[in-house]
């Protein structure tokens, strides 16, 4: 064994404070011979499973431990000794969090005792208790401190922690913890007080430094470390530290031989389901599994019921009853509340949750693989994920959530937030006294994560105004490399639950999140999974709020329509589909798909599940994508890998396009298992994590192969299929799952497009364009939109009446919603008579009033824009001693009215739309021999056309290869640009930053996909167009 | 006569920050504020303007309409600079001047005569046109007239309006004025331009229209002021004002400089100026004192005395510039101050409980003195260094009052033994066994070592590629006797001190 372990190291996710990943530390401590490590972070512990599995796979042993945040500003580190000190631990900090605003929880002194058992405390480094009380010269004050920890925790659990790291200095303090270790009979303990991995670490630790105390490095003199001695050190090094006090290093082994605890033995447990007397919860399932089986299949037939008892028995032998009844319940509040609920991912796999009413779809009769949900080999938790309108329906459910299981015993699930490219580089460059300017021009041109920009850093620095030889340039793109990555704050999780029989803040501490009403846990869902802790996903789709607004108020209309009414055969659903007229539509409305599907042409559902499924770097990477459209189109002969294959690739015509697919394959050509096969798409979608057990499992898979005298060139064509799909391609359950939306929204918006659009005005931000582009798209398919009107319109958007949509109130930039609502009970009370009318009985302010006036929401008061300005302004203040007197004779308005362009610009500035013409409309006089998009379609295939619009969406995909898709929108519709890599560089600035550009290039013009490639671009310099937002990558 | 002058310098940000930026005016040059989170462009030359430059793009696009664009940061202390010359300007057309604006100053030229006026307009353009500044001035019957003839004047030239036209000067009259004026050129907030815009008024003439009362009730007491300016209604009065007594300039610079060039350059802006000054008040230089704060601490001065009092810029200029020229520095320079001295004397009242220097110029002057024996940049204030670096110090500027100490010195963190620094330290060469050393030598004493504490490790400025430091100590006791601290850094093995 190891003659020394480190028990006192912080990792970066301290936040700050700590300068390398828990993999680093471990990798550290296992280079330098260490056979145990305590990772101490910050206020809990939030590296501490990570560092609990990376130091399990390179065989040594995580002790869990953290430093607790007092109240004095002292920092006390604790390591857990069994399970009941980590409880211990996670409530203290779940209380102390709990009762401050976010990130300013701190541990009283007071409290300790209580929460003490299980526990070793040691008196810390430079920020414990005993240090801040010898450097503020009170030398009583350190006895006293440390006497206050034998109180707390007990003289058997408290160690005197000495760390030496060649400061001058030191030695005092070292003579005086010693001194006192002699008078009070606490142990020595040498310890490093680890920050970084590495001495090459110090460097970030000291712009971390910087970051948290607001300062730079050139001003930061004492605040920075004064040496780089803070690496993980062997025993060997610390024996040669420590040659006087030899007892303080053994005292380490000691220690750790009394903390016993790990985290393996959590102590989780999933919440048991309350069950009617007389059943269990695995009684119950089947219960309720078969009563819905009858009500979703009528009579189920022989294959049904032969898949509910495997899957039954399968969920029962792993002991997930409980978990699957717990879902099905909140499912069943969602639907009795009129709350839509759909499951989506791989538990559409399951037919125990199509009985369930979890999710929609039959998958025996899809012919889904129920092992890529579970199966018996992998024990873990099955993930199941709910989609639920976004906003305040969610919340409801989520609620609903900490409402069933407490505020301990339920939370969000954490998200790392760290390190990207813009952030690193603002960070790392103010630290270094870089401007402002400079920094903001980098991330303006390289900051995005979306794509890799062109160039090498000193490159893209240079661009940016960072001189070739500037003397920090260097070791600006040296911390950049560090830094990048690492954790930079906690946030949440956009659905992640968390729940847990009995308190869950006794397994993990929780914190309250930025959102009032919410906690969050120290964890992320990577780390709960690994930790066995179960998580449900209540995910918040846009879309699905759309759809459920439309249903609601088609249904107050009379028309019966719910998600379970509509036929999956309308065929002015496909027509549209076909025509690739999808704007607004869940899924299938980006430019890619847009191009796919006039070739695609969906006639039935699951041609819209396979188009959903087409469009992913998945087949893009394995080559699928235009095999699969040749042989549809029958350019291409239908041929399989082999003969045994045609059951499971028929219906993609011998092309794999699913991850079960995939499985499938592995299963009949290598005899796989199936749990087998889902294990072996898990490795290989892991990202490379782990190039070893990639490479062994399909090392696996090639011999398997072999054996059962699979051809060489098959074997060659199973195994591209595997690597791509494995990484990219996505579940069929999930495609169905998402065909389904993408149906429905189609549907709608060709049968009751004035109510769709309505709903998705109401819903944004959500899709791919702007509620400009969806207004303009609405009057091409011939519905009137009607502008914000104080007398006609309500909060928000609705159809009054076939093919009319009246724009709701809340689309006014800046309106008070209270104050319009309570403007809309006066209208409905009894109609505005004239402008002084309106305004005795509404409350708006002046600037609303003004705001209402531009935009014409008041001409059916005054008559014209101008003229309600002008009256406006005659208006005293709400609360105005006068303002409800009788005004003088009013003044007619001397203004002239406004012309197009103004009322335009008034239009974007005051509600980001118009229901005017397109902003192009009014320039096209100035653009000669320029092409409208509509003129697109009759122009020969080849041609040489120029095109002007307003880019209102930019693409640069990752699996393009550098290419960039532009979507320029005109008065007559959208036309489509390409721009390859080289063009890309040359005119990269006009692209990104101009909203308004002039294309010329060559037309595309061929089964029916139409686009330009661009040979020229240019800004469209004309300043007085207004543009609205653009949805973008960079 | 009556009436009113407006001097006003138009793209004043840009204007100041070109003059002292080396950079032509006719280049295509966009200034911005670098201090903003999203730096915009502010204001742009004609070259960057004709190439679709405009005010409020973010800078890739402007770079993106123009590849050869410059970009310069927004300083306060040049456009600080350029309003005092604007002022001494205004002054000399009368001393009833305002500063309206740091770009715009507004002088009542009551009691003045309107010929003398009009020629010394022409002579202000043609001098501030040498100092780097192109003005444009507005002479009208009203103060607001005159600013806004000051802003609607072409660049270098007068525009007269109103009563006031007779020769000289673009002359127009006031109702043909105010029908061409944006409205935005008027010094309206811009909550009430918004309004204004929004109601389609983009003219002076078209707001004047609008009915007196109408614009009352609608726009308050702030609408009715500017209706009644425009109508020319209002009398502005314009307090006497005095002119700044001292003759000098400093800056601070953005980069270090490191080298001569820039010195001079500023050298000859500030000298230029200054002696207009100088000129304008009927004075002259005697003594010119430069001096050059250094990045690394410190500071050089130089004073230079003028054979006799001059006022010629390009004279002073020489001699500094021999001076400058002349220097070894060990630094680069962060900061550059100009003083030119036109009085012998400078008179100093003590206070009862402080201390100061009763001659602060003879002060100067003994420290230079004492430079010139130990050496440039040795004669300072010594400041301790903040980043722990050991005998780490800067050397402040001397200053001419010493403050009384608010509290005694602590002791308490006094202890262990006191070391008497070598300075310089002594080289040396050890010999180490198992980590520890066993023997010194070197110019001072050798010996074999009895005992030795350390090493201590410290270092620091790592960020740097000059400034880093990285030092290992030791403190030995030597057989022969005494302790000392020897030290490894980047120039090898030292003995750095005694420890008694």
């Amino acid at each position: 064994m190891s003659g020394y372990i480190e028990l006192h190291a912080r990792s970066a996710f301290s936040f700050l404070r700590g300068a390398s990943q828990p993999w680093e530390l471990a990798e550290a401590g296992a280079a330098r011979g260490l056979a145990a490590m305590a990772v101490c972070d910050r206020g809990g512990f939030y590296g501490s499973a990570r560092f609990h599995r990376e130091m399990k796979d390179a065989g040594m042993r995580a002790i869990v431990g953290c430093e607790l945040p007092m109240e004095d500003g002292s920092a006390l580190p604790v390591l857990v000794k069994s399970r009941q000190g980590y409880r211990n631990a996670c409530r203290l900090l779940t209380r102390s969090c709990m009762a401050a605003a976010k990130g300013e929880g701190r541990v009283a002194w007071s409290a300790l005792p209580e929460f003490s058992e299980g526990l070793i405390a040691l008196s810390g480094d430079e920020e414990g208790p005993l240090a801040r009380a010898w450097q503020a010269g009170d030398r009583s004050g350190v006895a006293a401190a440390a006497q206050r920890l034998t109180d707390c925790f007990g003289r058997e659990n408290v160690c005197l922690e000495v760390q030496r790291r060649r400061e001058r200095g030191e030695e005092r303090w070292a003579r005086a913890l010693r001194d006192l270790a002699e008078a009070t009979g606490l142990p020595l303990l040498a310890t490093n007080g680890a920050l970084y991995a590495r001495p090459d670490g110090r460097a970030t630790l000291d712009v971390f430094t910087c970051l948290r105390e607001k300062t730079t490095l050139d001003a930061a003199g004492g605040l920075l470390s004064r040496n780089g001695q803070r690496f993980v050190k062997g025993p060997e090094e610390m024996a040669d530290l420590f040659r006087d006090m030899p007892e303080a290093v053994s005292n380490t082994l000691r220690v750790a031989e009394r903390l016993e605890f790990s985290l393996e033995n959590l102590g989780y447990e999933f919440p048991s389901f309350p069950v009617p007397d007389g059943h269990s919860m695995d009684s119950y399932l089947r219960e309720v599994v078969w009563s819905g089986a009858r009500r979703r299949y009528g009579s189920p037939s022989a294959k049904a019921r032969k898949q509910l008892r495997h899957e039954l028995a399968v969920i029962e032998k792993l002991g997930f009853s409980g978990y699957f009844l717990i879902v099905w319940d909140l499912v069943k509040y969602c639907r009795e509340h009129g709350i839509m609920a759909q499951g989506r991912g791989s538990s559409a796999n399951s037919a125990v949750c199509f009985c369930l009413d979890i999710t929609p779809f039959d998958p025996v009769g899809h012919g889904l693989l129920f092992e890529r949900f579970l199966n018996e080999e992998r024990a873990a938790w099955p993930d199941i994920d709910i989609d639920l309108p976004s906003g305040d329906r969610r919340e409801q459910v989520i609620q609903e959530v900490y409402r069933r299981y407490g505020r301990s015993g339920s939370a969000m699930t954490a998200n790392v937030i760290t390190y990207r490219r813009r952030s690193a580089i603002r960070e790392v460059g103010k630290v270094l006294g870089f401007s402002e300017e400079t920094l903001s021009r980098f991330s303006s041109m390289y900051g995005s994560s979306h794509y890799t920009p062109e160039g090498n850093l000193e490159e893209q620095l240079r661009a940016s105004g960072v001189e070739k030889g500037h003397p920090r340039s260097r070791v600006l793109q040296a911390l950049y490399q560090r830094v990048i990555g690492l954790p930079r704050h906690l946030g949440q999780h956009s659905g992640g639950m968390v729940i847990c029989e009995g308190e869950l803040d006794s397994v993990v501490p929780l914190e309250p999140a930025s959102m009032p009403g919410r906690s969050v846990t120290q964890w992320d869902k990577d780390d709960c999974e690994d930790m066995g802790i179960v998580k449900v996903d209540l995910l918040g789709l846009g879309m699905m709020a759309a759809l459920q607004d439309s249903m609601e108020s088609l249904q107050g209309k009379g028309v019966k329509i719910d998600l379970g009414s509509i036929p999956k055969d309308d065929a002015a659903t496909y027509r549209m589909m076909q025509e690739a007229d999808t704007i607004g539509v869940f899924q299938i409305e980006s430019r890619a798909q847009m191009a796919t599907l006039p070739r695609m042409k969906p006639k039935t559902f699951y041609d819209v599940v396979i188009e959903v499924g087409i469009i992913r770097p998945g087949p893009i990477q394995g080559k699928m994508v235009h095999p699969y459209l040749e042989r549809r189109a029958g350019r291409q002969e239908i041929e399989y890998i082999d003969e045994s294959l045609k059951p499971v690739l028929e219906r993609t015509l011998g092309v794999a396009l699913f991850q079960e697919q995939i499985l499938q394959v592995a299963m009949v050509m290598a005899g796989f298992s199936g749990a087998k096969a889902e294990r072996l798409r898990r490795i290989v979608s892991s990202f490379g994590k782990d190039e070893r057990r990639t490479n062994r499992v399909m090392e696996d898979l090639i011999s398997s192969m072999r054996e059962r005298g699979v051809a060489p060139e098959k074997i060659e064509s199973v195994i591209q299929s595997v690597s791509s799909f494995a990484h990219y391609g996505f579940p069929e359950s999930h495609s169905i799952s998402f065909g389904w939306l993408a149906y429905v929204s189609t549907y709608l918006k060709a049968n009751y497009a004035e109510e769709f659009y309505a709903a998705l005005l109401n819903n944004q931000p959500m899709g791919f364009y702007s509620s400009a582009t969806l207004i303009q798209d609405a009057k091409r398919h011939g519905i009137r939109v009607r502008p914000v009107c104080v007398r006609d319109s309500a909060w928000l958007s609705v159809a009054p009446e076939r093919g009319e949509l009246r724009l709701g109130l809340r689309m006014v930039e800046g309106l008070n919603k209270e104050r319009a609502l309570e403007m809309i009970e006066a209208r409905e009370r009894k109609a505005f008579a004239s402008m002084g009318d309106f305004r005795a009985r509404s409350r708006f302010a002046k600037d609303e009033l003004r705001q209402l006036a531009s935009i014409g929401a008041l001409n059916c008061l005054a008559g014209d824009r101008r003229s309600a300005l002008w009256e406006v302004e005659a208006m005293l203040e709400q609360g105005d001693l006068f303002a409800g007197l009788e005004e003088p004779e009013a003044t007619l308005s001397p203004l002239e009215v406004m012309t197009h362009l103004e009322r335009l610009q008034a239009d974007y500035r005051g509600t980001g739309v118009t229901v005017g013409g397109h902003p192009m409309r009014s320039v096209r006089a100035r653009l000669p021999n320029v092409w409208r998009s509509s003129d697109l379609a009759n122009t020969p295939d080849g041609a040489r056309v120029k095109l002007a619009g307003q880019a209102i969406c930019r693409q640069r995909p990752g699996t393009a290869k550098g290419f960039v898709f532009i979507s320029l929108e005109d008065e007559t519709g959208i036309a489509n640009v390409v721009v390859t890599p080289p063009f890309f560089e040359r005119f990269r600035l006009t692209i990104t930053e101009e909203r308004f550009m002039l294309v010329s290039g060559r037309l595309q013009n061929r089964e029916g996909v139409i686009h330009v490639k661009a040979e020229k671009i240019e800004a469209l310099r004309l300043k007085e167009l207004p543009a609205s937002s653009s949805h973008d990558f960079h | 006569m009556s009436g009113y002058a407006a001097l006003h310098l138009p793209n004043f940000a840009l204007q100041a920050a070109l003059r002292l930026s080396r950079r032509e005016a006719s280049a295509p040059v966009a200034l911005v504020d670098g201090e903003a989170k999203k730096p915009l462009v502010l204001e742009m030359s004609e070259a960057a303007s004709r190439s679709g430059v405009r005010p409020g793009l973010p800078v890739p696009q402007a770079l993106a309409r123009c590849a050869e664009l410059a970009v310069l940061h927004r300083s306060s202390q040049a456009e600080s600079l350029a309003a005092g010359v604007l002022f001494e300007a205004g002054y000399s057309l009368s001393p009833r001047v305002e500063m309206v604006s740091g770009d715009l100053c507004l002088v009542d030229l009551q009691g003045a005569d309107s010929v003398s006026v009009r020629s010394r307009c022409a002579e202000i353009l043609a001098e501030l046109g040498d100092l780097g500044l192109v003005c444009r001035i507005g002479l009208a019957d009203t103060g607001s007239i005159s600013l806004l003839a000051a802003k609607s004047a072409t660049a270098g030239g007068m525009l007269v309006v109103g009563e006031m036209a007779g020769s000289g000067g673009v002359e127009l009259g006031s109702e043909d004025f105010l029908a061409a004026l944006p409205i935005s050129a008027t010094e309206a907030s811009e909550a009430l331009l918004d309004i204004l815009d929004k109601w389609g008024i983009r003219t002076v003439a078209a707001f004047a229209a609008l009915p007196r009362a109408a614009v009352g009730s609608r726009l308050g007491c702030e609408g009715l002021e500017l209706w009644d300016r425009m109508a020319g209604k209002e009398r502005r009065l314009v307090p006497v004002a005095s002119l700044a007594e001292k003759f000098e300039q400093s800056w601070d610079f953005e980069y270090e400089v490191d080298s001569l060039e820039p010195l001079l350059f500023l050298l000859r802006r500030f000298l230029d100026q200054l002696c207009w000054r100088m000129r304008r008040a009927g004075k002259a230089a005697r003594l010119m004192r430069v001096e050059l704060t250094k990045a690394y601490g410190g500071a050089e001065g130089l004073e230079m005395t003028a054979p006799e009092p001059t006022g010629d810029a390009a004279a002073l200029f020489l001699m500094g510039q021999g001076r400058l020229g002349a220097l070894e520095l060990d630094s680069p320079i962060r900061a550059f101050r100009l003083e030119l001295e036109s009085v012998a004397l400078v008179q100093r009242q003590f206070g009862l409980f402080e201390s100061g220097v009763k001659d602060p110029r003879r002060f100067a002057q003994t420290l230079a003195d004492l430079a010139g024996i130990v050496g440039e940049g040795r004669v300072g204030r010594p400041v301790l260094a903040s980043d722990g670096r050991p005998d780490g110090f800067t050397l402040e500027r001397m200053p001419d009052r010493v403050e009384p100490m608010r509290e005694e010195a602590s002791l308490d963190f006094q202890y262990g033994m006191a070391l008497r620094r070598l300075r310089p330290a002594v080289p040396a060469q050890v010999e180490l066994a198992e980590r520890q050393l066993t023997r010194l030598r070197s110019g001072l004493v050798s010996g074999a070592v009895r005992a030795c504490r350390g090493p201590w490790l410290s270092s620091g400025g790592w960020w740097e590629s000059a400034g880093s430091w990285n030092r290992v100590e030791w403190d030995v006791e030597l057989e022969t006797g005494g302790v000392y601290r020897v030290v490894k850094s980047e120039d090898g093995w030292s003995l750095e001190g005694e420890l008694f």
